[in-house]
């Protein structure tokens, strides 16, 4: 009896320890920001989001998601501190890693980027779209060199890798070598038919060359195609994708005009028949770009209802 | 590894990008930042803004009416005219429309078109300043009749958007052809258009893509005929030039080119820079139209293609600005060097101490010190030199174009008198 009470208090203190350790390993997760600009759908994806990252803090896959979530909706510093977490708690994991050098890539922050970029490729090194993404960022910070070293690497493990592609084919035109640009992008066009930024350069190529009849088809097909995104980052939009699906169409049709027609020409935005989902995947592209500043939660199911509900001989004119 | 990249999650967000972004394999030394110096007297001139925020897209100085003083030509975007600012007597100026109506007015270019000895305007009509694929663009030639009136001509109408035009005997035939730059959308153009008499005008394409802001003519190679120079933007971001054999026949070369797609070329002027006799090509880039926010980017700033000769071009940074549009070289202190001054229209205005004109001051050997010269009025994106005092000194006009907020400081068109070693 004694001995067992005398043992009592480290029996106690096991489980104890473990709470206090799991509570402050919980109160390093970031506290829950102030939700001005987005609705209800969205508040309660974070608040769920929040609590199993809290009753979980040992959890990379549920802090990680926190993170995403973070991300998708342009919290930028409370995605960061969420991927590190994560990435403390699942060091071999690339994903958070990767995130987090997209991160800071949106954010300019270029020397953040190549590091993490450089870690998520020394995890999994032969990652066509890390490569690609790296060299991408060189493409963006003028540094020639190192852009056509990943580009190229990129290129060697998956020739179609469609931001390598691109990449590549931009410093060949820049050298003014037009058949090396249509050898390059030409390929493209078969996994990505509507991919425009293809279409454009193959414009140029063929307009350099003189070769009138391709480069006007290649124009027309270059204006309303569609761009590079990866299954990453679509999963990464996807968090945010259904908060904006059931919005009112009555003012859709004014904040196009004020918010998207500012970027994007009137043909761009209307001459697309598409469904609920389509839009809205593509509007929340755009916000992640432009932030909830540009364009609240309301505002955005708005646009999404309004072009999905107008009548097809609605231009908007 | 694991603790490294810790490191850089921890501090990511706290660094910064590369502020200028001066490329390795095109390295500047870093920017020489100098004190402010008190020289330029800010006045505004012509009318003040009215109901609407004004949207001035350009302005340039000349003497219009052949008077001996300096008169001011801006194209005013939400009053869809070109304004006359017309200095008489000195010191005193008053505004008029000069022509019709304009649609999107981006540029205005004085010159002899007619060759009767006044100066004819050259308009460079977008139709709309929001992007748009229609066909809304046209080339309109004010005829100067002489008696301070103007008979519009329009010379090609029904093309993508037009946003220069520049007089130049590209055929050596003794009269003025045009070089025009259309920026369109996704399908613009760079043409030129062979004066044939009577205000009729034939077109040859030079180029087929979208984005040409600027297209000065001057001869670049040294052959004593005239090319064309051109900034081709809309995430191409590259410099032209078109290289003439003399008679019209031109032959296209990439002398520069931004491998960021988002480097925000802004636009392009010639000047002597280092004074070697030969033309080079000052360069901005601080777009930030097709951003939402229209927020600047790291990478903003001025900077210069120094000609080699032979239309190679050797890239130097000048330094960075935020938002930069419409750089300037003028000796503005007198020490017989050529300086820089640009204008922001895309900085950070929530930040009451972002500047919307700064000088880089030469040191005579092409190093740039940055000076600020004012944060107020914001949203400058036009510049101009010219003495309008007829001191002896140059100084400078800007337009103010306010398509977005915050709308605090605003202007239309500034005169920035230079009385550099005047005494107050």
């Amino acid at each position: 009896m004694a001995k067992s009470l005398e043992r009592a208090p480290l029996i106690l203190a096991g489980p104890l320890l473990a709470l206090l350790g799991c509570r402050d390993e919980a109160s390093r997760i970031p506290a829950l920001p102030t939700f001005a600009r987005q609705n209800r759908v969205s508040i309660s994806k974070f608040v769920e989001a929040d609590r199993s990252a809290r009753e979980e803090p040992r959890s990379a896959e549920a802090i990680g998601r926190l993170g995403m979530l973070y991300h998708a909706y342009r919290f930028l510093d409370e995605a960061r501190t969420s991927y590190r977490i994560a990435h403390e708690l699942a060091p071999d994991d690339f994903r958070f890693v990767y995130y987090a050098a997209k991160l800071e890539k949106t954010a300019f922050a270029y020397e953040a980027a190549e590091a993490l970029f450089r870690s998520a490729i020394a995890m999994k090194p032969g990652d066509a779209e890390l490569l690609a993404e790296l060299g991408d960022l060189y493409l963006m910070w003028n540094r020639r060199e190192d852009a056509e070293t990943h580009l190229a690497k990129a290129r060697e493990l998956d020739l179609l890798q469609p931001v390598a592609a691109l990449g590549m084919a931009r410093l060949r035109m820049l050298e003014q070598k037009w058949d090396a640009v249509i050898e390059i992008v030409t390929p493209l066009l078969t996994p990505y038919p509507r991919l425009s930024r293809a279409h454009q350069l193959l414009a140029a190529a063929y307009g350099a060359l003189g070769i009138e009849d391709k480069r006007a088809f290649h124009q027309e097909a270059g204006e309303y195609g569609s761009a590079v995104d990866s299954i990453l980052m679509q999963e990464l939009n996807e968090f945010a994708v259904d908060a904006i699906l059931d919005g009112d169409p009555a003012s859709g049709r004014d904040l196009l005009q004020v918010k998207c027609a500012r970027c994007h020409n009137h043909e761009r935005i209307y001459d697309h028949d598409e469904e609920r989902i389509w839009w809205a995947r593509t509007v929340r592209r755009m916000q992640r770009e432009a932030g909830w500043d540009w364009l609240t939660d309301d505002e955005a199911a708005s646009v999404v209802a309004y072009l999905t509900e107008r009548r097809p001989s609605e231009s908007g004119r | 590894m694991s603790m490294a990249l810790l490191a850089t999650l921890l501090g990511a967000g706290c660094r910064q990008g590369p502020e200028g972004s001066s490329p390795p394999e095109e390295s500047a030394p870093a920017e020489r930042r100098g004190e402010r110096v008190d020289f330029l007297d800010k006045i505004p001139i012509g009318d003040p803004p009215g109901e609407k925020p004004p949207w001035i897209t350009h302005v340039t100085v000349v003497d219009l009416d052949g008077d001996g003083l300096l008169d001011v030509l801006a194209t005013e975007e939400t009053l869809a005219q070109i304004r006359w600012i017309r200095q008489s007597p000195m010191g005193t100026f008053q505004e008029r429309q000069v022509g019709s109506v304009v649609f999107a007015p981006a540029h205005v270019t004085p010159a002899d078109a007619d060759g009767d000895g006044d100066l004819d305007l050259l308009v460079a009509e977008m139709g709309r300043i929001r992007p748009t694929n229609d066909k809304i663009g046209s080339v309109n030639l004010f005829e100067n009749l002489g008696d301070e009136t103007f008979q519009s001509h329009v010379v090609l109408e029904n093309v993508a958007r037009v946003t220069d035009i520049e007089p130049g005997d590209f055929d050596s035939d003794g009269d003025i052809d045009l070089a025009v730059g259309q920026f369109g959308y996704d399908d613009g153009e760079i043409r030129w258009m062979e004066s044939v008499g009577a205000w009729r005008y034939e077109s040859h394409i030079l180029l087929s893509l979208p984005g040409t802001i600027h297209v000065p003519v001057a001869d670049m190679d040294g052959d004593s005929d005239l090319d064309i120079t051109a900034v081709v933007s809309q995430t191409w971001e590259q410099v032209y030039v078109f290289e003439n054999d003399g008679s019209g026949v031109f032959t296209q070369h990439i002398v520069y080119g931004a491998t960021n797609e988002d480097f925000g070329s802004s636009g392009i002027s010639l000047a002597d820079l280092d004074r070697d006799g030969d033309q080079d090509v000052l360069y901005t880039n601080g777009d930030a139209f097709d951003h939402a926010p229209p927020l600047p980017r790291p990478w903003h700033g001025v900077q210069w293609l120094e000609n080699q000769g032979g239309l190679q071009f050797t890239y130097h940074r000048i330094g960075d600005l935020p938002g930069a549009y419409s750089a300037r070289a003028v000796d503005a202190d007198g020490d017989d060097d050529l300086d820089v001054f640009a204008v922001s229209l895309f900085a950070d205005w929530s930040d009451p101490k972002a500047q919307s004109i700064v000088w880089f001051e030469n040191d005579g050997a092409e190093r740039f010190t940055r000076r600020d010269i004012d944060s107020s009025p914001s949203h400058l994106v036009a510049l101009d030199t010219g003495d309008l005092d007829s001191d002896g000194r140059p100084d400078l006009v800007s337009g103010g174009h306010h398509s977005h907020g915050p709308f605090d400081r605003m202007s239309r068109i500034t005169w920035w008198r230079n009385r550099w070693n005047e005494p107050r």
